[in-house]
Parts: C-alpha cells; structure tokens; sequence
C-alpha cells in the first residue's frame, strides 16, 4: 500500500466532504460542517504534496488504475488516476488554492442560510477539479469538466432567489455547453484517430508511432491517422474557448461573477477557468504538430487579451473589473499555449491563480466592509480602515501588472519570450514560404507587450479607486451610489445579498477571511522564486519532460533576446502604472458608475458581444420556430395526422369494429374461414398439393 | 431410475401440488383466514421460480428435437422426459415469464373482492393454468403438448367463470369456451394428420414418405390455426376483447401476459422446429400464412383500439396488436437450431416487457373502483392523477411503454423485433409496425390525457345543470374540491372522506353528502352544491362518483401488483443488461 495506491483518495476527500456536507449539513451544524469541509481539502493538499515530492524526486509517474469504466464493444475506458509533473503542479495549485479559499468561505458565507449547501458545491467543485486535473484519459477528464461546470453553475446561481443570478448562472452553462460540444467531438476524432482515450498513450502514439509494452519493452507500431491532428486541435480548442473564456465564448465571466465572491476567487479566477489551458498543455504534444492551428490559437489568445485588458480599463463594479483582467490574463496564457511555450503558460496560470485569488479575496473582504457595496466609484479611502487588506491588495495587483520583482512580471516575461522566441524561428520555410508565421508572432508579441501597459494601467486603478483616496462610502452618497449600482451591473452582480450583516465595520477583518487573503498575496508577490529555485531550471525545467518543448525545434531564444524582452516588459508595465497613478492618485479622478457613451461605453460593455449574441440567438430561435410550426402544424398534423392517418385508421376501426358482432357463432365462422385460407394458401402454394 | 430429467419440469410439478394443496386449504379454511390463500399461492410460485432457476439451461437457445421414434433403452425415464419436454432458453425465459404473470394475477387477485365464494378453488386453477403453461412452453411433442395445452384451457375457463355475481363473467367463459373447442378441435385434427403423415409424436418428425409432405403440410397448417387461436392472432382474433373484458381482471391478467408467453413460446418451437422439415416447397407459403396472419393483426388490433370508449376493451385490443409485432418476428425465422435464436430472445424480451406492462395496467384497472366498479371507460380515469398519483404515474408508464417510448422497456422490445426483420428483410411488415405504434400511441395517450389533463368534469359543464348526471357528480364533495382544481389536493383529501365508503351507492347518500357540502372550499363549489342539492335524487349513476377509499385489507397487494411491473417496464427498459443472456443474444 504505498503512496501510489493512494492517490485515489486525492479527489475523494472533497467528494466525501461533499456527500457529508450535502447530506448530513443540518445534523452536521454550521461549525461540522466548516470542520469537515475544510479538514477534508487540508488531507487532500497534504496527500498532494507527498505525491509532489515523490514525482520530483524520481521523475516518475504515479498511475493508478481503478477498474474499468465504459466498456462498449471495442471501446473500453478504465478510471485511471495519474499524477505526473504537470498534473503534480496543477494538483498543488487547486489543492492549495482550494483550501485557502475553503477557509475564507467560513467567514465570508458565515451568516449565510445556505451554508452547508455553499460547502456542499464547493467541496464538489474542488473533487471535480482534482478529478480532472488527475484524470488519465481524455473521457474521465471530460467527466471531471463537466462536474466543474455543473459546481460553477451551481454557485453562480447560489442566491437562485434573486433572477439575475439564477440567469448567470444559466448562460455560463449554456455558453459552456458550446464549447463542451467542440471538446467532446474533438475527444470522439482523438478516438478514431488513435484509437484509445488513454492521454499517455496517445502521446506515445503520436510522438513514436507505436506503443512499447512496459513489462517486455517490445515495441508494436499503431497505425493513426495524424491528418485528422489539425481538426483534433481546433476542436478541443473550442472546448477550451468555453471553459477558458476566450473570443467568442468569453460572456459567461464577467456575468458569473453573481456568485459569492470567494467562488469568483476559486472557481472563475484559480482553477476552473484555467481547465482549458491545462487541457491544452496535457494535450501539447498534438499542438505541436501543427504550426497553423497554433497560430489560430495564439492569435485568439492575444486577441482575448487585448479584449479583456480594455474592457477591463473602464469597469467599476469591483468584481467585474477582475472578472476583465482574468479573460485578458487567460488570453496571456493562451497566447502562450499558441506560441508553443506551454510550460510558461502553465507557469503564469500558477502566479496567476495566486494574485488573482488574493485579489478576489480582498474585494470580498472590501464588499464585507462596507455592507455589499460593489460600485468602485462608491468606494475609496479603504487603505485606513483596512491596512492588512490594502497591502495585500496592492501586492496583488502589482503583481498582476507584471511589475518587477513581483512573480507576474516573471510568468507573463515567459510568455512574451516564447512568442519572440517564435518570431526568431519562424523564418521563412518551405511550407511557409513569405514567412507568414514569423510576422503574424511578430505582430502578437507586439499586442501581448503594449497589454501588460494596459494591465498595470487597470491594476493600479482598481487598488486605488477601492483604497486610496477619499472615503466616498458616506450614507449620503452611499444612497446614490446604490442607485448607481443598480443601473450598471443589471444582470451581473448584485448589491445587497443579505448573507453578511450590515455594519460590521470595516477594521474588524475577521482573520478566517484576512489569513487567506495574506498568504495568497505572500505566495505571489515570491512567486517568482519558482522560475529560479528547483533544481534543474525552475518550474519550467520541472514541466520540460510532462508538455511539449518549444515547437519545431527552436531555440531557446538568445540571452539578448530574453533581456530585451524583459527590459520591454517593465518598461510597460511601468509605464501603465504611472499613467494610473497619474490619473487616479494624483489627480484623484473618480469615473462614473456608467459610462455615457463613447469608446469608453464599448469598453464597459465588452464591445456589445452580449447583445449581438442576443440579437442573434433571437433571430435564429424565431426562424427554427417558423420552421418547427410549419412542419408540425402543416406537414405533420394536417397532412398526416388528420388526413392521411388519423382518418384513414379511425375509419378503418369503425368498419372493423362492426364485425366484432359479439356473437359467439360468427367468431367461430370466421375462424374456420381463417383455417381454410390457411390450408388454401399452402395448397395453392408452387410446387404444392397434396 | 434417472431422476435428472425431473429437474426439467419440476417447477411444474411444483405448482401442481401446490394446487392440490391449496385447493385443501381452501376446503378447510375459515373465512377469515381466507388471506392465508394467497400467501400459500405465492410461495408456491415463488418455489416454482426458484426451481426454475435453479435448473437454467446452459447454451442451447431452441433446443434440436430428435426426430427418431420412441426412447427404446428401458429405464430410462429421464431421458423420456428429456425427450418430452426438451429444456432450453425459449422454454426457461416464457416460463419466466408465465410465473411473472401468475404472481401478479395472484397479488391482483388479493386486492380485488372476487373471490369471495370459493377462494380456496380459484387459487388452485390459477396454479394449475401456470403449471400448465410452463409446460406448454417447453413441450416437444404432440401428446405433452396438447394434454398442456387443455389443462391451460380447461382451467381457464372455470377461472373466466369464477366472478359469479357478474352475468359478463359467465358469459365470457361461455364464448371462450365454445371458441377455445373449435380452437382445440383444429389443433387435434391437424395433430392426426401430421401423426398420421410421419407416424411420430416427436415436433420434428419427417414425413414417412415424400409424397406425404402435403398431408404433413395440412397437419402443421390446421395445428398452427390452432396456436394463433390461443396467441390471438387475426383471423382467430375475435374471444379476445369479449373474454378479456368480461373475465375477472386478475384472469385477465394471467390471459394477457402468462397464456400469450407459453403461446408464443410453442408456436415459435413449431415455426422453427416443425415447419423447415415439413414444409419442404412451401416454405415461402408459410411465411406468408404467418406475414398476412401479423399483418392483418397488426391493423385490426390498432385499428379497432382507437374506437373503444372502454379501457379494458382497448387494453385487450392492444393486446391483439401487440400480438401482431409479436409475430413479426416469427416472420420468414429461418430454420436450424441456431440461428433463430436471435429473434427468438427479441420476442422472448417483448413478451417479458409486453407482459409487464399489460398486467400492471389490468392492475390499476382491477385495483381503483368507483362506486364499487372496476373503472371502465375513459372518464373514469379522468382526474386520477391528481386522486391517485403514484397509480397514475405507474398507469403512465404502462401505456408510454406499450406505446414503445423510450427510454422504457417497451421501446427496446419493439426495436430489437423491428431491427431483426429488417436484417431479414421484412420492410412492409417493420414499416406498418411502425406506422401502427404511432397511431397506438393515440389511444395510449388518451389515457394519460384523461388522468391529468382534464377534468373530472369542467366547472361550466357542471354549472349549467343540463345531465342529470353533472348533479351525481355534485353530490360527491371530493369531486367538487378536486374539480375546481384550485382547492388543491388538500381540499379533494377532506372532501373525498365522506363520499368514500358508499360503495353501493344508495339514494339517500347523495343528499347526505350535499348537506355537507360547504365543507368544500370552493366558492363553485357551494353553488355546485346548491344545484346538485336540488336534484340530488335524480340520479344515482355515471362515471363520476369519488374513488373507493376503503379497499379491502389486502389493497397493497394489488398495489405492489401495479408497482413490481412498473417497476419492471423502468428497470428492464434503462438496464436492459439485467435481463442477462436474453439481451446477450439479441
């Protein structure tokens, strides 16, 4: 029974969490269920950090094999667990993360009536998770994304007795559920290329060409059809669209975040939006054989970015400002995936989840104080009332504008690299012959380095609209800036939740909430120290065996290239910040609620994609509409049904009912007619006669 | 002596003497321990299973017959009645089912008030028409089979008979009778002559000489009318709705599930074993007897079923359709011992599923009274979904299965049958199947319609006062609440106590239950009251009267006989795997 036979019980911990909590929350009461559903996570993450140092110490992969799962004929899937580096990293990330974030909750949902239920999900969501982080093959992974799902609209939806919310929820699903139709296909087209689900084995089959039996080491070729690697690609792709929050499927997050706020931090910020990321970086030894496909992908991940980056600059509900910055970070790691460095995209998404938790955190804990307040213009002079927050706030935020030492810096640093590590590669090629691709990276490490100005620029905003400044919370203005509020998040985020009591001043930061909070801010402001101190090239080094290298064989970019890179980097991130300073601190601007038209109107509303998909699902659904009553009305129930069918079957029932005499002499005249016709017919038979 | 064989038809034997036995028990019984009957019943059918189990027979699907004389090594009594009643899967999954059948008509049978004279006689027949029909499934030759062939008919009509007070009970074993003869004497007929063509009792004789292939060919012609007389195939067709409709409906049940099992299982046995040999040049002839007989069963039983205003009579013509899909999969069978087997596991399914489902809703019909009446027509069912709503939802089940709905089992019995003919490349008769299910589920549906959609009458309907019957229904307080519909079943729950009890319904019970009528929280319903108070002793009749609430003590038997099939048509329909090597075969 070593520690391989164990990993099992990794997601199971949270899953039995879920079951006690779920089941037994009202015999539990409120301080069992804190218990259980954060002690559980806690044997999760310790059991994951022993995992941890055994693989980095041997480098092997833990397997373990739970039975069979779907067995179809030829097809058969088996409940295999696997921790290799990459899932050992994830695992320590969402367990991590997880667990900080579960205790946060017991404060921040402390007097809420649905408090079993919120662990219920949440313990969930984090099994779900742990699930697919550790899933074997591509169907138990897909099984795992679909749990997450179902936790995200669960909690999204949370306060379902407020529409708005109920409706949140239901377009994440819904938006979900397009890319999780691209995935499946995508999962389908991976079977019937390689015949089997098992990720390890694809990888093996695709790289080598064959599969060598672990036990007698005899080498047998499989024959796969790699032409079908392309539309694999793209189709999961899609799937990662939905789930990562990438143009076109970005919608649903800034819509989610009508959840409870530490959600927001676990679910739409740490862990479940980066599945797609992950997805692909499990999945980047098929990426990497198709440049094309790549460049799609890192030309919607720069794009997301780009999006996300501006919508963010003019968001003032606090939650949505994050919700912005976390498309436009996801975009970062997609564009990182699309430029082959996977490892730098799996690092950004690790500070990532670390900054954009704490902030969440601190939002939370802002919201707390002032009583469900979440209109940033409201806000303001928070940093007096509330020093532990603000500092762990403005290390976050400093960290997510990318600003040196901090580890933001060094995790987006990686992916710019990669992508300039591209452009010096992708010269021209005989498949490419203008050099397309070379220019295209080119012009996407451009857009990804002017993003990280426009980063800092929405970072230091957002810290200095909630903290600095003037209090403008007074009841006077806090009426309006309600009345405000309730204008501009409509749909999204609401005001007043009654789940915390009101008053409970600012100052008095319950350290259940603060602790959290501080140990994220802590985490990634030495972040950094990931990219350095394992042995052996940091994080990077430590993922070099478990994804793809960069693509092509390319060169690690040139020490020259990486420090201009790098120097480019700051001296954006720099320069975004002083601009804000600028205007926000200096000058104290303070924006309205909602803007009033304008560019800064399409910002605030991410560029209208909500209401051309309104506009467009409209018209769609009222032309399958006319279309179904046709057939129905028409085809359907007045040709067939009325005329062709109904009629011709009632009038035959009512001439044959009427031989149906009751008498008991014309039955038995009728069967002896019956057994006639039976003789006759042999009789008459070809060939026949007695 | 070789006691082996005896494995084979021990669960027969089983239910024999367990008839005798219960036939004593019921002479020395007091009335009031009358409940021990139906226990003893089904503990006997119970063992009966067991045994069945028990002696499951390995591979073999339709076991070869041997077409040799008579077992000459003297001794060698298990090898005779190996011989006899050969054991394969056919024969063990229709026993299955027969004993399925018998113990839902038994538990129906504790829930209704039939038996009430001679409980102890009526309990024997039915576990000697299930001993019966065991053996009718699994016998091999002409002498087994028409000997349990009788003892099935003989015993059923003393049970078509046994609801005395009941003039249509009489009558229907009457027609069954004086059909069932002609029935039987077609059947012996062509047995002489196929015994006379092949001077061998054995199923899968050869004719003697070749140029007796005709007479064998009447012989199997005149014994195959003879089995779709008991299956209920068209044209033999017309006892069915008449002594369905009349029988007691626990008989009813044991008819439609358990005698058209052990009719389909010999009549495969037959179409496989018996007419390949016979048959020689008229193999196509065959094939089309039986394609016409399926067709014209097909339309006349859907046909004839949209047309009834009685539920039971529709339930029986549905029957008579089910019957038809059926025999689709008998159709153009080729012959051999092994490669019907497919087919025959598709039909063995369907009747399993078809049995289920038929037998719970002859339950609920037999299970829920009004006024003392089973309940008959269609608007009788009406406003049962909100009286009676896990009935109900068990009724709807039945027919959504019947009508071949997935995910219930009754669509999976009807895809495996299409899907075999098609391979066999039967497309008018899968097409006209098909067709024929969608215009079944117009009366199927009406049932359901009837149970939750309307009303037990509209309010305006009643407010105009113009039937003398809309005042019957007002002097029933649980109507009125339930009616309104919007009192809520609390209301029809407090309403309904007074009215409940009045089984027999006389004059003066509508005027009683008027004066307490502002109980009713209704607004309507008071002015309902007032009118109904009226002209309350007007008429005493109508499909409108509250559900009987004071079932008899045993009434959970005749519920569990509605809750096991539905049950049974949900579980076999989303696990089908649990219906083991059957579904494997299919």
């Amino acid at each position: 029974m070593g520690l391989g036979d164990l990993i099992f019980l990794i997601p199971m911990f949270p899953l039995a969490g879920f079951l006690l909590s779920g089941l037994a929350g009202g015999a539990l009461g409120r301080r069992g269920v804190s218990l259980a559903s954060c002690g559980l996570p806690v044997l999760s993450f310790l059991l994951a950090v022993g995992v941890v140092s055994r693989i980095a110490g041997s480098g092997a992969t833990i397997e373990q094999d739970l039975g069979r799962w779907i067995s179809a004929g030829l097809l058969e899937a088996r409940f295999v667990l696997r921790a290799d580096r990459l899932s050992a990293a994830m695992l320590l990330v969402v367990a991590g993360v997880g667990t900080l974030i579960h205790i946060y909750s017991t404060g921040y949902m402390r007097h809420d009536r649905g408090y079993a239920r919120y662990f219920a999900f949440l313990n969930l969501f984090l099994g779900s998770m742990l699930l697919l982080v550790m899933a074997g093959d591509l169907l138990l992974m897909f099984a795992g994304w679909e749990m997450v799902g179902l936790c995200s609209y669960l909690l999204i939806g949370f306060w379902y007795e407020k529409d708005a919310n109920a409706r949140a929820g239901m377009k994440a699903f819904v938006f979900n559920r397009i890319g999780d139709l691209g995935f499946l296909v995508g999962i389908f087209l991976t079977y019937y290329a390689f015949g089997t689900f098992d990720s390890a084995r694809i990888r093996e089959i695709a790289c080598t060409g064959g599969v060598t039996d672990p036990v007698t080491g005899l080498f047998r070729a499989v024959p796969a059809d790699l032409s079908l690697v392309p539309l694999i690609c793209l189709c999961l792709f899609v799937g990662a669209t939905g789930k990562s929050a990438q143009i076109p499927l970005f919608v649903w997050l800034p819509d989610a975040m009508a959840g409870p706020t530490p959600v927001s931090a676990l679910i739409h910020a740490a862990t479940m939006v980066t599945a797609g990321i992950y997805m692909m970086a499990r999945l980047s030894f098929l990426y990497a054989m198709t440049p094309e496909v790549m460049a799609v992908v890192a030309t919607v991940g720069a794009a997301t970015a780009l999006l996300g980056a501006i919508a963010a600059l003019t968001q003032t509900d606090i939650k949505k400002a994050l919700a912005c910055s976390t498309i436009s970070q996801l975009g970062y790691m997609v564009l990182g995936c699309g430029a082959g460095a996977f490892s730098a995209s799996i690092f950004h998404l690790v500070t990532h989840s670390f900054f954009k938790a704490a902030l969440f955190l601190c939002a939370g804990l802002a919201i707390h104080a002032l009583g469900g307040m979440q209109d940033m213009p409201g806000m303001g002079g928070l940093r007096r009332r509330m020093p532990w927050t603000y500092g762990a706030a403005a290390i976050s935020a400093l960290a997510l504008a990318g600003i040196p030492p901090l580890s933001g810096f060094f995790s987006k640093d990686a992916i710019l690299v990669g992508t300039l590590g591209r452009v010096m590669s992708d010269g021209p090629s005989p498949g490419d012959p203008g050099g397309f691709l070379a220019i295209l990276y080119a012009g996407l490490y451009i857009a990804g380095t002017a993003c990280e100005a426009l980063t800092a620029f929405y970072a230091v905003r957002w810290v200095a609209l909630v903290f600095l400044g003037e209090d403008r919370s007074a009841p006077a203005t806090g009426m309006e800036a309600g009345g405000a509020v309730a204008v501009s998040v409509g749909a999204g985020a609401s005001v007043a939740r009654g789940s915390y009591e009101h008053g409970e001043g600012a100052g008095k930061e319950p350290a259940t909430m603060l602790a959290p909070a501080v140990a994220l801010a802590f985490l990634a402001a030495i972040g950094s120290t990931l990219a350095m101190i394992p042995a052996g090239g940091g994080l990077t080094g430590f993922l070099a065996g478990a994804v793809a290298g960069p693509v092509g064989g390319a060169a690690e970019p040139s020490a020259g290239a990486n420090y201009f890179a790098a120097a480019a980097s700051a001296a954006m991130a720099c320069l975004g910040a002083l601009a804000a300073w600028f205007v926000y601190i200096r000058r104290g601007h303070v924006p309205a609620s909602v803007p009033a038209g304008g560019l800064r109107a399409v910002s605030f509303r991410l560029f209208h994609f909500d209401a051309v998909y309104d506009a467009a699902g409209a018209a769609v659904l009222r032309l399958a509409r006319g279309l179904c009553l046709a057939v129905d009305r028409i085809l359907l129930d007045g040709l067939l049904v009325r005329e062709a069918f109904g009629g011709g079957a009632r009038r035959l029932g009512e001439i044959l009912r009427r031989t149906q005499t009751g008498t008991v002499n014309a039955y038995a005249a009728l069967m002896v007619f019956g057994a006639i016709l039976i003789l006759v017919c042999l009789v008459l038979a070809p060939g026949g006669g007695p | 002596m070789d006691w082996n064989g005896l494995a084979h038809i021990g669960p027969a034997i089983v239910l024999m003497l367990g008839g005798a036995v219960v036939a004593f028990l019921g002479m020395i019984l007091r009335r009031e321990e009358g409940h021990i009957l139906p226990l003893a019943s089904l503990t006997i059918v119970g063992i009966s299973a067991a045994m069945l189990a028990a002696a499951w027979p390995g591979s073999a699907w339709i076991m070869p017959l041997d077409a040799g004389g008579a077992v000459t090594s003297p001794g060698m009594a298990g090898a005779v009645i190996r011989k006899a009643f050969p054991s394969d899967g056919l024969a063990a999954w229709a026993s299955a089912t027969v004993l399925f059948a018998a113990a839902i008509s038994l538990l129906a049978a504790a829930g209704s008030r039939l038996h009430s004279d001679k409980p102890g006689e009526y309990h024997a027949l039915v576990l000697l028409t299930a001993a019966g029909m065991l053996l009718l499934s699994r016998s091999g030759d002409l002498l087994t089979l028409l000997l349990s062939l009788e003892l099935v008919s003989l015993s059923t009509y003393a049970l078509c008979a046994s609801h005395r007070p009941d003039p249509r009970s009489g009558e229907s074993a009457m027609k069954y009778f004086i059909a069932g003869s002609l029935g039987t004497a077609l059947l012996v007929f062509g047995m002489a002559l196929f015994y006379g063509a092949t001077g061998s009792l054995s199923l899968a004789a050869r004719p003697l000489q070749e140029s007796y292939r005709g007479l064998l060919a009447c012989g199997s012609g005149l014994m195959l009318a003879g089995f779709l007389f008991k299956a209920g195939a068209a044209p033999f067709h017309q006892w069915v709705p008449d002594v369905y409709e009349g029988a007691p409906t626990p008989v009813t049940i044991l008819m439609a599930a358990g005698i058209k099992a052990a009719a389909f299982a010999v009549l495969a046995r037959v179409v496989v074993t018996t007419l390949p040999s016979s048959a020689g040049p008229w193999d196509s002839s065959w094939a089309a007897v039986l394609w016409t007989s399926s067709m014209l069963t097909i339309l006349v039983g859907n046909a004839v079923a949209l047309r009834q205003s009685s539920v039971k009579r529709m339930l029986a013509y549905s029957g008579i359709a089910h019957t038809g899909y059926l025999l689709i999969a008998l159709v153009g069978t080729p012959g051999g011992a092994e490669s019907p087997g497919r087919a025959v596991a598709g039909m063995l399914y369907y009747l399993f599923v078809y049995g289920a489902a038929a037998a719970g809703a002859f339950g609920v019909v037999s299970l829920i009274r009004r006024g003392g009446r089973e309940l008959e027509t269609f608007e009788d069912f009406a406003g049962l979904g909100r009286e009676r709503p896990a009935i109900a939802l068990c009724m709807a089940l039945f027919m959504l299965s019947l009508t071949g709905f997935p995910p219930l089992a009754g669509f999976f019995a009807k895809f495996a049958i299409f899907r075999d003919a098609l391979a066999r490349g039967e497309t008018a008769l899968v097409v006209t199947g098909v067709l024929a299910s969608v215009v079944s589920a117009a009366y199927y549906l009406r049932v359901i319609m009837c149970m939750y959609g309307s009303q037990r009458r509209s309010a305006t309907h009643r407010q105009s006062g113009a039937a003398p019957a809309v005042c019957a229904g007002a002097s029933r307080p649980g109507e009125i609440s339930g009616a309104m519909g919007q009192t809520g079943s609390a209301g029809a729950a407090t309403g309904s106590a007074p009215g409940a009890g009045s089984g027999s319904r006389p004059e003066g019970d509508a005027a009683a239950s008027a004066v307490q009528m502002p109980l009713s929280p209704a607004p309507g319903g008071t002015g309902a009251a007032a009118g109904g108070g009226r002209t309350a002793g007007d008429h005493a009749s109508g499909p409108d009267e509250a559900l009987d609430r004071d079932a008899p003590e045993c009434s959970w038997a005749a519920e569990l006989a509605i809750i096991i099939p539905a049950a049974a048509v949900v579980v076999f329909g989303v696990f089908p795997g649990l219906l083991g090597d059957l579904i494997s075969r299919m």
